[in-house]
């Protein structure tokens, strides 16, 4: 299945999906900076013998990196199944993925594991518990590296403790178009909390999406960082959906205009470039939201957000595309699903 | 303001020269700046620079000394440039150094929540020995030896298991 997890989660006007991410290093295994390529596969060997067996959330499938071509590795950056820095590694890594596309467990990343779990709109604590299951599990057959004062030992000292990252992906276009934003971009780090781009570290916000998630991971216990960012994200989103009714009110003309049009180009574009596309569908899944559009799902619409990216475009494609093809497929695709749905 | 060796990029990097007391202010690219100076100019704008950069901050003003992990060879100025450490051992080795900057980064703050429940086992052994060992010592002071063996007993039983 590509795509996101089509599991029913909360507060899906605003929010997107949810990841929960532990670091986890073992105390036997140099880390990543001082690894060699035997320990990088003594490490692949490892999990594979803890994770074989474990069938909770279904089989944990093996994606080697070293012989997936370059597409394929974006293609699952794109779906958020592995990072960045997983998709360009040279050494020999990959990442155990469910079928559902929901669990996978990176190997050789920074750390020698990260455990993620993502699901649609807000679940934390669901994904929470799902990683802290498999952490369990490993937990139980090696010995991780761990320190009673500073928890967790990883890599970067900016992730022991917890080794926890939480974070939600909100849609926030009424808080970017009255400018409200900068006021919670502002005050979101002094309490230790992160609001970046959809790939986290470094990237752009690009159709009005931001990942919101913790900052600290020392000292804290991982259910108090979990509600901490639940309750920041549902603040959040209340705001946003005020603001969306307010703007909608104060001209509710200018404001269907907007979001018809979008939905116009999008059923009706031959040629759409990523920029465009997701300033499109930002505009449409707000009006969907809002229940101005109502023969298309915000589901159908996340969807469609991870499908018109560069490499999983191509993927669908079966064969790699031109910058100007590309945007000649993404309109294609896109005109075929929102015609699907009518 | 555009750069005033090449006219055409966009000037980053200011240069200010004080020449028998009167100021020459000159504003470059980054590429000029380069070519003219002998100075390497790079714009710091990575994460992990910005990071390294929280980490170098007090050390520069320190004497520079080698500091090594014995158990990985990572030196601590090579965690200063990748902001990396080379192994668990690495916390350790670097702890004097490294436990300001946790401080900075996370607050003055301890591990709560989960433990490994392999440390977890270790650990409350280790706290269950310890304080069988205060319990022995007390029942010695009053001289119940017969309980004081069996304390012994269980102890050591502990600390076969381990």
């Amino acid at each position: 299945m590509m795509g996101m997890p089509i599991e029913k989660g909360t507060e899906l006007d605003v929010a997107v999906s949810t990841r929960v991410r532990l670091a986890r290093n073992f105390a036997d295994i140099p880390f990543s900076a001082k690894m060699t390529s035997k320990h990088q596969n003594a490490l692949i060997d490892r999990m594979q013998s803890i994770i074989s067996d474990y069938t909770v959330y279904g089989k944990l499938m093996y994606a080697d990196m070293t012989t997936m071509h370059p597409v394929d590795r974006v293609s699952l950056m794109e779906r958020h199944l592995i990072s960045p820095d997983l998709a360009e590694s040279k050494g020999n890594s990959g990442a155990f993925i469910n079928e559902k596309e929901n669990v996978s467990i990176m190997v050789n990343e920074e750390d020698h594991i990260r455990i993620q779990a993502i699901f649609p709109g807000i679940m934390l604590e669901k994904a929470y518990k799902v990683c802290d299951d498999i952490d369990t599990i490993i937990a139980e057959k090696a010995d991780y590296a761990f320190d009673i004062k500073y928890g967790y030992l990883t890599s970067c000292p900016t992730n022991i403790g917890s080794g926890m990252r939480a974070s939600v992906m909100l849609h926030l276009p009424a808080l970017v178009m009255t400018g409200f934003l900068k006021s919670i971009l502002e005050s979101c780090p002094k309490l230790g909390v992160a609001v970046r781009g959809i790939y986290g570290e470094n990237s752009d916000a690009v159709g009005d999406m931001f990942q919101v998630s913790n900052q600290i991971t020392l000292g804290r216990k991982d259910e108090e960082t979990i509600a901490a960012i639940d309750g920041i994200c549902k603040q959040i989103i209340d705001r946003e959906k005020a603001l969306r009714l307010q703007l909608y009110r104060q001209n509710i003309y200018a404001f269907e205009d907007r979001i018809y049009r979008s939905y116009g180009i999008l059923k009706n574009a031959r040629v759409l470039s990523t920029q465009e596309c997701f300033k499109l569908l930002s505009d449409v899944r707000l009006g969907v939201s809002m229940g101005i559009i109502s023969d298309v799902s915000v589901l159908t619409l996340n969807e469609l957000l991870v499908l018109s990216q560069p490499a999983t475009l191509q993927k669908i494609a079966g064969k790699q595309l031109e910058p100007e093809e590309r945007d000649v497929k993404r309109a294609e695709m896109i005109r075929n699903r929102l015609q699907k749905t009518e | 303001m555009l750069c005033q060796n090449c006219h055409q990029k966009a000037a980053n990097v200011h240069f200010t020269q004080i020449i028998n007391n009167s100021k020459i202010d000159i504003y470059l690219c980054e590429e000029c700046a380069n070519k003219i100076s002998h100075v390497e100019f790079v714009s710091p704008f990575g994460f992990n620079d910005l990071i390294s950069g929280l980490f170098g901050y007090q050390v520069k003003q320190e004497a520079p000394e080698t500091l090594k992990c014995k158990n990985c060879g990572m030196e601590y100025e090579e965690f200063l440039k990748t902001s990396r450490v080379g192994c668990a051992q690495c916390y350790h080795a670097f702890e004097e150094k490294l436990d300001p900057i946790i401080k900075r980064l996370h607050g003055n703050a301890e591990h709560r929540g989960k433990v490994p429940v392999r440390v977890s086992s270790k650990i409350s052994t280790t706290n269950e020995i310890a304080k069988l060992k205060q319990l022995l010592n007390e029942c010695i002071k009053k001289e119940e030896y017969e309980e004081a063996a069996k304390i012994r007993d269980r102890i050591k039983a502990l600390e076969v298991g381990e």
